[in-house]
């Protein structure tokens, strides 16, 4: 007899999100067959966790992280990371403390100390497939490279996210969503950043701020399309969590109401992944108890063909 | 919202899963519409479930105390949310307002007449259909009288005028008032004719 939870195929959304780590590592210069590039902006922390909690469905993900935490982890924000941690199941933190461990002894970071565990994680049986900043920066790599350039913080991350939005207003609440920094320290630098006149800010309230798009295409070398914002952290971390639930065989036992009501669960602490990426998933007060599980295993196939397409 | 009505059994089997689930048991004693809809008596849908009464006893069947129901237990109380949330129903779907009648008293002899089912976690008492018939004919005299879907409910049990004799001295001393006995001979007189 099929069981309950057979009927929540959750594949689709493994693959996608695997091919995306890939196109998305790529784009960041790692050295890994991925012919594709990204043509959203990508997110170094919510990639890292990501791919941190699908490590163990490609032994080679292992491999960039250890390269990663070798030699890029100066460039990860650890306050983003250690925020964005919260969202991801246990296994995921586990392992970002195992990451941690090497870009400590590894990549000589000392900020990383305060994350690190015992233990190193797996061996890595290539830890060079990313040595050094790419020739070329694609511009979807666009807040690593403003990171690099200015220092990591809330002023490379808040000019990125303002730039992928092609110079539309947009208020610090909104940006604390995206790029995860509290609202007052967003105001606080991009109130000093107007003022330098490196971004441009309203005069009436609500104050919203926005990129002086064409001085900074030219700076960061971006001939054609912008690379758009998608939230990833808050897409990936619904997606981590369902993953892992479903592995972990979470939902086995349960009859077809609780996983219903489980699921109506996991929508309701992730609704911003949706909202935010104006992603449409059915409304759970549309379908009765467990009329929402065939709905639900829609919405992740819909899910994943949207990461396959955005990413 | 509300696409359709949910099955309210649906429901109380889902309360039932989610105490199971937590190893927790809950036992209330429901009267009003879904007393008689889950005993056959009517075929109306509702979304309310009145708890008159709950037990802490969950062993001995036969021999249940019962006592008014408020508070609810607090893993029962949760539960009653989520279902709520999950079937779209109000969050007072199952409420404990006629636990009121408790100041009152109840008529004479209702624990051992209450007849249990078990959904999972959940003991369901449903109250039997001779104090159906009283409850109904208090609600029905102290609503709008022969009109309201409690005069419905009480026809649908199909009382005899012995019944509706006894009912009615339980009912006049719950309100002795002369409007309350006026209304209350008025039903009574719709009943006996209808019947």
């Amino acid at each position: 007899m099929l069981r309950v939870m057979d009927s929540i195929d959750i594949h689709p959304l493994k693959e996608s999100l695997i091919e995306a780590l890939w196109i998305q590592w790529g784009s960041l210069g790692s050295l890994i067959d991925s012919d594709r590039r990204a043509h959203a902006l990508i997110d170094p922390e919510a990639l890292l966790l990501m791919s941190l909690t699908l490590r163990h469905h490609e032994r080679r993900l292992w491999d960039v992280l250890a390269s990663w935490a070798k030699h890029g982890s100066k460039l990860f924000s650890l306050q983003r990371v250690k925020n964005l941690q919260e969202r991801y199941p246990d296994l995921s933190k586990e392992r970002l403390a195992e990451f941690a461990r090497r870009a400590r002894s590894e990549g000589n970071d000392f900020r990383w100390r305060s994350l690190a565990g015992a233990d190193v994680g797996p061996a890595a049986r290539n830890q060079e497939l990313w040595e050094a900043y790419p020739r070329v920066w694609q511009p979807s790599a666009l807040i690593l490279q403003m990171r690099l350039g200015i220092g990591v913080g809330v002023a490379a991350d808040l000019l990125s996210f303002l730039i992928s939005l092609g110079g539309d207003w947009v208020g610090a609440r909104l940006i604390a969503q995206a790029i995860d920094y509290s609202v007052y320290s967003i105001r606080r630098v991009a109130d000093n950043m107007a003022s330098a006149q490196l971004i441009e800010r309203t005069q009436s309230k609500p104050v919203q701020y926005r990129a002086k798009i064409e001085m900074w295409r030219e700076l960061s070398s971006i001939d054609g399309e912008l690379p758009v914002w998608r939230f990833w952290h808050q897409l990936y971390s619904y997606a981590a969590e369902i993953i892992i639930a479903s592995e972990r065989g979470e939902w086995k036992d349960l009859s077809p109401y609780l996983l219903s009501s489980r699921l109506r669960d996991l929508i309701e602490d992730h609704q911003e992944a949706f909202i935010l990426n104006h992603i449409d998933y059915p409304d759970p007060r549309r379908h009765a108890g467990d009329e929402y599980l065939p709905v639900f295993a829609e919405s992740l196939g819909n899910l994943a063909a949207w990461i396959k397409n955005e990413v | 919202m509300q696409t359709h009505v949910p099955n309210i059994s649906a429901a109380l089997r889902a309360l039932g899963e989610i105490l199971d689930s937590q190893g927790e048991t809950a036992a209330v004693v429901v009267v009003g519409g879904a007393a008689l809809i889950m005993q056959g008596f009517v075929a109306r849908v509702t979304q309310d479930v009145d708890v008159i009464a709950i037990s802490r006893e969950t062993r001995d069947l036969k021999n249940r105390d019962i006592e008014p129901p408020e508070p609810l237990p607090e893993s029962l109380a949760r539960g009653i949310l989520r279902v709520a949330r999950d079937f779209n129903l109000p969050d007072d779907w199952m409420n404990t307002t006629i636990g009121l009648q408790w100041k009152t008293g109840l008529p004479s002899g209702f624990s051992g007449r209450i007849h249990w089912q078990q959904y999972g976690g959940l003991w369901l008492g449903l109250a039997d259909r001779y104090d159906l018939i009283f409850l109904k004919l208090f609600a029905a005299a102290d609503s709008e009288g022969p009109s309201s879907v409690h005069y419905q409910d009480l026809m649908a049990l199909q009382p005899t005028r012995g019944e509706l004799d006894v009912a009615a001295r339980w009912v006049r001393s719950q309100d002795p008032s002369p409007p309350f006995a006026r209304i209350l001979d008025q039903v009574l007189e719709h009943a006996k004719g209808d019947g």
